[in-house]
């Protein structure tokens, strides 16, 4: 039933199905992100983000291990009314929190399976993440933007459909360590996209 | 061998759907574009202070007015008298004779702002040889401006019967910002400045006698 999913989706994005799936040396992958925050995350931003995108790249140092480097961008948007209380100050009015998170990291991934078939993984990213918060309220804005050391662990699974391209699925749990100006970001990615072999 | 494509188109098209925009803009009524933010002095004990007034005029502090903002002066001033009532204070009528322990002072600003779209600097990319090319708004004539005007109402709270240095300056234990867009009619107007000086000391509670 899976496959049969699969093969639905390849169609759909003009893909013919190669029977014999060959084994790479680099993957480029282009997936689709959404977002589930966690954390002081959360409670700054607590609806889901449907807008997302993950730029990897992957080099096969051996039949199960990789190492590459992935850039990301989730935008997460919140709209909230009433009256919003710090210290000696209430504000009334219509809120839009917008946090941008953009992680670029270097990876590393360990496969599971064999070559040319389908390739469970579990992997890692370490780098640096840009942080762009906004909080508009009324005709006021007020921003916050940072750089914070980051990381993620992933869970994934690349399944080929063709002798040179795939569908990659994974999870990942992006984490932004709190700076002196902002709080930590985390969240949850659920990614699906399409990865390119060479 | 077969011949395996994915539309090459697809990709980027979808990614420029979800990431139009890193602020991905909100539709706003005149009305949630209103704030209404209050500073207070959390160390004051505001029930210990009876009487009240207020000035019978609303001060301009600036900017782009002309007489006809005035027209809502008397409704500014009432509205801050009978909120100042509901709390329990008790309204010094005489007050040039008789200092009212506290006086609500009242100012306005009414500005009128001028918006320029903004033409960003493009990377031509997308022509050869790649370079900066005209930008977003260079294919169009003209550059839209557009022109909006807010308008501030500000109360500050004071003691006058006391001073807390040596210049016998008054300090301020309470201040409300009431800001907006100044568009409308007159009666959604002062439907708004109603709602707002309420607001302002709804959310005081700390107020009162």
């Amino acid at each position: 039933m899976f496959k049969k999913y699969i093969i639905i989706i390849a169609f759909t994005c003009g893909v013919f199905i190669e029977g014999n799936a060959q084994a790479w040396d680099w993957a480029t992958s282009v997936t689709y992100s959404f977002g589930l925050p966690t954390g002081d995350l959360k409670d700054f931003v607590e609806s889901s983000s449907a807008r997302g995108v993950v730029f990897e790249a992957r080099n096969l140092q051996s039949d199960k291990f990789s190492v590459g480097f992935s850039v990301g961008w989730q935008v997460f948007k919140d709209r909230l009314e009433g009256t919003f209380s710090q210290e000696e100050v209430d504000i009334t009015g219509t809120q839009v929190r917008y946090v941008n998170t953009i992680p670029i990291m270097v990876t590393g991934h360990y496969y599971l399976g064999e070559p040319g078939g389908v390739r469970p993984y579990v992997g890692a990213g370490i780098g640096t993440v840009s942080s762009l918060q906004r909080v508009d309220v009324g005709l006021f804005q007020v921003s916050n933007n940072n750089w914070h050391f980051g990381f993620y662990p992933e869970l994934g699974v690349y399944i080929p459909v063709a002798f040179d391209m795939g569908i990659n699925l994974s999870a990942k749990y992006n984490y932004a360590v709190a700076t002196s100006d902002s709080f930590d970001y985390s969240y949850l990615a659920l990614s699906v996209g399409f990865a390119w072999l060479r | 061998m077969s011949i395996v494509r994915c539309n090459k188109w697809i990709t980027p098209v979808l990614v420029y759907f979800l990431l139009s925009d890193c602020y991905p803009g909100e539709d706003f009524t005149v009305e949630e574009l209103d704030t209404v933010s209050t500073f207070y002095e959390s160390d004051e004990d505001y029930s210990s202070y009876t009487t009240f007034a207020v000035p019978d005029s609303v001060v301009r502090i600036g900017g782009d007015m002309d007489d006809s903002e005035g027209k809502f002066d008397a409704l500014i001033l009432e509205k801050v008298r009978s909120n100042m009532r509901d709390l329990g204070y008790l309204e010094e009528t005489d007050a040039e004779n008789n200092t009212a322990d506290l006086v609500v002072l009242v100012e306005l600003l009414v500005q009128n702002n001028t918006v320029i779209a903004p033409c960003y600097p493009g990377w031509g990319w997308w022509y050869w040889p790649p370079g900066w090319g005209p930008g977003w708004c260079g294919g169009f004539p003209g550059v839209p401006v557009g022109q909006y005007t807010t308008g501030t109402i500000t109360l500050n709270m004071i003691t006058p019967g006391q001073t807390f240095n040596a210049d016998e300056e008054v300090q301020i234990i309470w201040s409300a910002f009431l800001n907006g867009l100044v568009t409308g009619s007159d009666a959604s107007i002062q439907q708004r400045i109603e709602t707002n000086v309420d607001q302002a000391f709804v959310q005081s509670s700390y107020l009162g006698r």
